[in-house]
């Protein structure tokens, strides 16, 4: 029975929004006029564009200037070169020329210009060398010159083809024959029209997905709760007998379909396109021919994109659901479409659907609708992506059901400062985290990029110890509380202290087991894991790494992350959510998704200390000793027993020091 | 409290003029999410975006790396497959490096690793192509076999001699391109050892197989000038697609945001003439515009900088600012910010609620930055004609500028066109402005406005 | 802006106070009319031949229900628009030949005259100042002379937006008399106030008519009419019905109470063609 009016509700609040929607003109314009004529004008433009730059550059007349004296079967080169059409080859003498070993010189360049007759034209050369082969060939042009550029490209396609058949003729006069005769190259794709096609198409339909969704869904997600509130209707609704869940639900669906409708006449505009032939899709040949995608693999694309249109519209929702006006819901749009593309965009690269991707919310989709276009589904794989986005989607869906509850959507007075004092300390403290995050990449990483040593000792002295004091003055004096205590600079009891370091051991070597799991999922690749940035760190002697990588970031690290930071976020939020933003933050300010997962860790336990012993320094202590045996090596594994000892010491001693 | 004389100076145009545009300047600064778009969102969004470039960047090339494939070969008959060509193929290439340990070489054979299955011969390409799509040798699948992720098919010609290496591959499988990757690199190395061991054989010390050494082509363009023209390809556009969207939130702002703001009246009752109001705001807009332009650049220009350093193959790049290039170009840049103001706060002007104006405006953009990325191709030469229209003789002017070739006449031309296309946009929207329709109805489509705007009459100064 | 002689002997006035000679017209309206095009409606006949005249020193009430033209004739006198035909003078200068002075000479207060919301009360005034051309030291005195006058000093350094009803409207006022301006016209300015505010605004109404100022406002409020109004129009249909002082009214209607006076002049124009 309680059902019933919360059913009926929300397929009334559903109607009357779709109702609304087809009333208004504008919209319809946008989603249907628009997209129809868009991407036919769009595609038929591009095409034509690329083609008549193209060709102006390749119907130019290109100059080129040799002297190949002292070359043999120079004649049959120069042959070669005119055969680069339209091109003029004159033969120069270069003896002036005196290539210097390292950058080019002004005399350098006065010669060339003087025999290329402008800076359109190069310069072929031929020098006599010293060693075996005796003959070294220059070419000369100026980069800046789209012409030259042009007759670069020219010389070199010549150059290569005299390569070859001077290499072959080599190796006839000293063995008889060629014994590598016949090793050319051609590249013959085996794929079927249809998958190569799907999978062209497949690269380019999540990126399109996500912006046409986000811009469809957006305008009815505006209306529906920012423009409601503006307007003054939502109270009015919100007073009627329907369940506030109810509400959210009804204008979540009236956002998934009118985006859905908008991606579906989107995508049937582009298919007609394609299959009139007025596009030639990214990775093709370019050829003109019409491509046509089996059915059967697009409603199969689109059932496993499901989950991610259900995940970006209650996103779209969460975005816009706390905006009081529809000046205000626009803002977050732009950023989250931004950041929606990244994970999306994954499926126009050369990777596939695995275990690991399929987990990450939008790029598992992304990939699996790649897939399915292109005829390749690895259906378990597949399957677990379903779940795991569904989950996503559940997640997000929660969170709009917790945030949208009645309070929040009437509140509609007040100006932006009196609603900005919710949680302050909290949004505070997280925006001098990511304020951190952002200088720790952008000027740390100058830094160290300048002097990997000075780059790491400045980085972690200069740079966040002020910016830990700044934001817990802030905290501070807003809690009307000291800076030590904001910092959790009080004495610990000893028991935490110990067991804290205790907890080491078994940190480092869970660390190395993520990095050993990481090594399988995620590698580094190998031309970065030799990287010359630890090189110099690690001439240095033991005290002085020690010193520079396991003291100083404990001190400086938990100073701001765990004092300032977690200061401010204690005051406002529960334990969980201060361990997720704590790993969240932490993780995301060693830069790189390789670190990611165990510095989250390691800022998950670290936060946890601080939360129980109320005082910094154990996590200091912790931290220092983590990163000490990380460096030095933990390798008795008795050690490791040390630390249930430490988690028992931790567990147990209930009493804290009152941080404030 | 009275004065006994005549009212206090009023002041001047120019003056009232810009205590308009400061104000509005400083009240949309004021505003958090404009200060937040404009200020906070370019200098953050960068290095997030090219951040995830690198991670995914650095993510792939580790994939690759650890990827193994399987490779096929097959020939019509056994004979004419080059000996040891599977052995090549696992070979990686740039083998036994100078001044390599053991550990470092055998680490990195780990990587880029290629195996090759035993060789298929006799058999026809049809086969081939069959074991590369689906695993079996024929058309009928009885024997389920490795799937090769590609097949290096030796193609015989009619007289029964190889005439070429034909590779197979799915373009539809990652490893399949991967493979292919990595046999057109080893297949030349291979080729090189082939003819290098059987000249060593048959006549030892007779010198190299190389007929010559194809040194690397030399620049002989100046480092500032390679670095001018890089920026040459890219900047025209941004600056144009920068002012566009840093011009379209204040205009929209300044002028529909006032008249939901329900401040249009109190502006009307200002003692200056509506063209002083008018011209300020766009001023102001224009301001922002080169504020927030100003900030995008420099913030992509930072990561940008980061960036290259990250990438391997961009490090050796360097780009210098071209200054005297852009003080060169200022001026222009200065008159088409005007000229996107103009336009922008004219058309918004017309429109009655923010929703309204944003709509309006969204296409306007898209004609601003669809001739922008027209005039930006290669191969599109400034010629008097295209230098009178305004989106596109900006980019060229400033792409030519920066390149170091740019005729005055084009120049002038340019400048009075964006000049002259400024005061006449400034004129239209005015005399709309002044049509009284606008303040007297509250409702109505921007067209039907439009209409009414034509045929209303005029209103006061 | 002195009261000059030389015009028309007064009638009484409401307070009851010995008729001086009578000072120039600040307000002088002949045969307004104004005629629009409204998108939806087509053409609209919002004024048709209107006369007013308001004296300095003297507080004219126009009243009449909706869409009889109060707005449209308080707005094509603060030059918002533009008459179709007839004159309007304001302070002896043509509305339509020189609005930019007009606007120099005027305060003008309605419910829709917003406030910058971004700015404070001080910025705001001192913005108006400047564009009144008032020198910065003059205008700091004025804003200082207002804050005090009105209590606005704990907030005047708070943004606009952040303020309550009632001190919005203390700044809006401060701003229409800024620039001391010798005729105020108010459009329903006590439109949305609570008892405190609208009876503070009628406080400064009456204050700025002993200044010398001359007041023209519309409102419904009878009761304030009744109290304030030194004469009274009634208005409809782009017409005034009749001009006069609550007495004359109340004679000309036979009716003691305004409410009354009022449906009876509507009363009678319904049924005549040409009336007042």
């Amino acid at each position: 029975m309680s059902a019933r009016p919360g059913v009926s509700a929300f397929r009334a609040i559903l109607a009357a929004e779709l109702l609304l929607l087809l009333r208004d003109r504008r919209a319809l314009m946008l989603a249907v006029v628009l997209p129809t004529l868009l991407y036919p004008l769009i595609f038929m433009g591009q095409r034509w564009l690329q083609s008549t730059s193209r060709r102006s550059l390749e119907e130019r007349r290109v100059h080129v200037a040799c002297d190949l004296s002292a070359l043999d079967a120079s004649a049959r080169l120069v042959e070669l070169l005119e055969e680069e059409h339209p091109i003029d080859v004159v033969a120069v003498d270069a003896s002036g020329l005196e290539p210097a070993p390292a950058a080019i010189t002004p005399e350098e360049r006065a010669e060339v210009a003087r025999l290329a007759g402008g800076p359109s034209g190069v310069v072929l050369l031929a020098r006599a060398r010293a060693g075996d082969p005796p003959v070294a060939l220059q070419l000369y042009f100026d980069g800046t010159n789209d012409e030259a550029a042009q007759a670069r490209r020219r010389v070199d396609r010549a150059l290569d083809r005299f390569q070859v058949e001077r290499r072959a003729e080599l190796v006839r006069r000293r063995v008889g024959s060629d014994p590598a005769q016949g090793l050319a190259i051609t590249a013959v794709d085996v794929a079927s029209p249809e998958d190569a096609a799907g999978s062209r198409l497949g690269r380019i339909f999540p990126i399109l997905a996500v912006i046409v969704l986000l811009s469809g869904g957006s305008y009815v997600a505006l209306s529906a709760f920012a423009g409601e509130r503006e307007a003054g209707t939502l109270e009015t609704l919100l007073v009627q007998p329907a369940p506030a869940g109810s509400l959210v639900a009804a204008k979540f669906t009236a956002v998934l379909v009118a985006g859905s409708l908008t991606l579906l006449l989107n995508a049937a505009s582009v298919l007609v396109s394609l299959h009139a032939g007025l596009f030639a899709l990214p990775g093709g040949a370019g050829s003109s021919s019409a491509i046509f995608v089996d059915l059967g693999r697009l409603l199969a694309a689109g059932f496993f994109f499901f989950p991610a249109a259900v995940l970006l519209c209650a996103l779209l929702c969460l975005a816009v659901g706390r905006a009081r006006t529809f000046r205000e819901g626009q803002f977050t749009l732009l950023p989250l479409m931004l950041v929606c593309l990244v994970p999306a965009g994954i499926a126009s690269q050369d990777v596939d659907l695995d275990w690991l991707l399929a987990t990450i919310p939008l790029a598992g989709p992304s990939l699996a609708v790649r897939d399915a276009l292109r005829g390749h589904l690895d259906l378990p794989v597949a399957t677990w992506m379903l779940v795991a986005n569904t989950a996503w989607a559940g997640l997000a869906l929660g969170q709009l059901a917790r945030t949208l509850d009645t309070e929040r959507l009437v509140q509609n007075e007040g100006s932006e400062e009196e609603s900005s004092q919710r949680a302050v300390q909290s949004r505070y403290a997280l925006r001098w985290g990511w304020v951190a995050v952002f200088l720790v990449y952008l000027v740390g990483g100058t830094l160290q990029a300048w002097d990997p040593i000075w780059g790491v000792a400045l980085t972690l002295w200069v740079l966040l110890p002020p910016l830990a004091l700044f934001s817990a003055r802030g905290t501070a004096r807003r809690a009307k509380d000291t800076i030590a205590r904001t910092l959790h600079l009080v004495r610990p009891r000893v028991t935490h202290a110990v067991g804290a370091v205790l907890l080491a051991p078994a940190l480092a070597v869970l660390a190395k087991t993520v990095f050993d799991w990481q090594r399988q999922v995620l590698p580094l690749p190998s031309r970065v894991a030799q990287g010359d940035l630890l090189q110099d760190i690690a001439e240095l002697p033991l005290a002085m790494r020690l010193f520079l990588l396991a003291i100083s970031p404990a001190i400086c690290e938990e100073l701001f992350f765990r004092g300032a930071v977690l200061g401010g976020l204690r005051r406002d939020l529960g334990a969980v959510r201060c361990l997720a933003w704590q790993a969240l933050i932490f993780g995301a300010a060693h830069g790189s998704i390789y670190r990611f997962v165990p510095t989250a860790i390691l800022g998950m336990v670290l936060t946890a200390v601080v939360l129980r012993s109320g005082s910094l320094w154990p996590a200091i202590l912790l931290h220092a000793t983590y990163n000490g045996l990380l460096i030095v090596g933990v390798d008795s594994p008795w050690i490791v027993w040390l630390s249930g000892v430490g988690l028992i010491l931790l567990a147990l001693d209930r009493k804290r020091r009152r941080a404030g | 409290m009275r004065n006994a004389g005549s009212s206090p100076a009023a002041p001047a145009f120019l003056a009232a003029t810009l205590r308009v545009a400061w104000k509005e300047l400083a009240t949309s600064f004021r505003d958090r999410q404009t200060t937040f778009y404009t200020l906070v969102l370019p200098i953050v969004l960068y290095p997030f975006l090219f951040w995830s470039m690198i991670q995914v960047s650095l993510f792939l090339e580790g994939r690759g790396e650890i990827t193994e494939v399987a490779v096929g070969i097959a020939a019509p008959q056994p004979s004419i497959v080059p000996p040891g060509l599977g052995a090549g193929l696992e070979q990686p290439p740039g083998s036994s490096r100078e001044g390599e340990d053991a550990a470092a070489e055998a680490a990195r054979r780990e990587l880029n690793r290629v195996h090759a299955l035993p060789e298929r011969a006799p058999l026809d390409e049809a086969g081939a192509r069959a074991w590369v799509a689906r695993g079996s040798a024929s058309e009928a699948a009885e024997e389920p076999t490795i799937r090769p992720d590609a097949v290096v098919y030796v193609h015989e010609d009619e007289a029964g001699v190889r005439d070429g290496l034909r590779v197979l591959y799915d373009s539809t499988r990652t490893d399949s391109k991967i493979a292919l990757s990595r046999i057109t690199r080893r297949i030349p190395a291979y080729a090189t050892e082939l003819r290098a061991s059987a000249a060593d054989a048959a006549d030892p010390g007779g010198g190299s197989l190389e007929p010559f050494v194809r040194e690397p082509a030399r620049n002989v363009a100046p480092q500032p000038a390679i670095g001018a023209y890089l920026l040459s390809t890219v900047l025209p556009v941004l600056f144009v697609l920068m002012t566009v969207m840093g011009a379209f939130f204040p205009a929209v702002d300044l002028t529909c945001g006032e008249r939901e703001r329900r401040t249009m009246e109190t502006t009307l009752l200002l003692p200056i003439p509506r063209s002083a109001v008018h011209l300020g705001k766009i001023l102001a807009v224009c301001a922002a515009a080169l504020i927030a332009t100003g900030l995008n650049l420099t913030a992509l220009a930072l990561s940008a900088e980061h960036l290259l350093r990250m990438l391997p193959a961009a490090s050796k790049i360097e780009v210098q600012l071209p200054v005297r290039a852009m003080l060169q170009v200022a001026p222009l840049l200065l008159l088409f910010a005007f000229f996107v103001s103009s336009v922008l706060t004219g058309i918004s002007s017309l429109a009655r609620t923010f929703k309204e104006g944003q709509a309006l405006l969204g296409p306007v953009q898209i004609l601003f930055v669809l001739p922008g990325l027209a005039g930006s191709l290669p191969g599109v030469e400034i010629t008097p004609f295209l230098a009178s229209i305004p989106v596109v003789n900006v980019v060229l002017c400033f792409r030519n500028l920066l390149r170091g070739d740019l005729g005055l006449l084009e120049y002038a031309v340019a400048a009075a066109s964006l000049a002259a296309l400024s005061i006449a946009a400034i004129g239209m929207s005015l005399w709309l402005l002044s049509r009284e329709s606008l303040h007297l109805s509250e409702t109505g489509s921007a067209w039907t406005n439009l209409r009414g705007l034509l045929l209303s009459s005029k209103g006061s100064r | 802006m002195s009261a000059e002689s030389g015009l028309s002997p007064r009638v009484g006035t409401a307070s009851g106070a010995e008729p001086k000679l009578a000072p120039r017209l600040s307000i002088e309206a002949k045969g307004l009319r104004k005629v629009y095009v409204d998108p939806r409606r087509g053409r609209v006949e919002a004024l048709c031949g209107l006369d007013l005249d308001c004296r300095a020193g003297e507080v004219y009430g126009l009243l009449g229900p909706n869409g009889a033209g109060k707005t449209t004739t308080l707005r094509v006198l603060a030059t918002l628009l533009a008459p179709t035909s007839g004159t309007a003078r304001v302070d002896g200068i043509d509305v339509a030949a020189d609005p930019l002075e007009v606007r120099r000479r005027i305060g003008f207060l309605s419910g829709t005259t917003g406030l910058y919301p971004r700015l404070t009360p001080r910025e705001t005034l001192t913005y108006f100042g400047r564009l009144h051309g008032i020198e910065a030291g003059e205008l700091e005195r004025r804003i200082d002379g207002l804050l005090d006058r009105f209590g606005m000093r704990e907030y005047a350094n708070a943004r606009c937006e952040g303020l309550s009803t009632g001190q919005r409207q203390k700044v809006s006022i401060a701003r229409a008399v800024l620039h001391d301006p010798p005729v105020l016209i108010l459009d329903e300015p006590t439109t949305g106030l609570d008892v405190l505010a609208s009876s503070a605004m009628i406080e400064f109404i009456d204050s700025r008519r002993s200044a010398g100022t001359c007041i023209l406002f519309s409102t419904h409020v009878l009761s304030e009419a009744e109290r304030l109004c030194d004469r009274i129009g009634v208005i409809f249909q782009g017409r005034l019905l009749a001009v006069g002082t609550l007495d004359e009214l109340q004679q000309r209607t036979g009716k003691p109470w305004l409410a009354d006076i009022f449906l009876e002049l509507v009363r009678r124009a319904g049924g005549a063609a040409d009336v007042g």
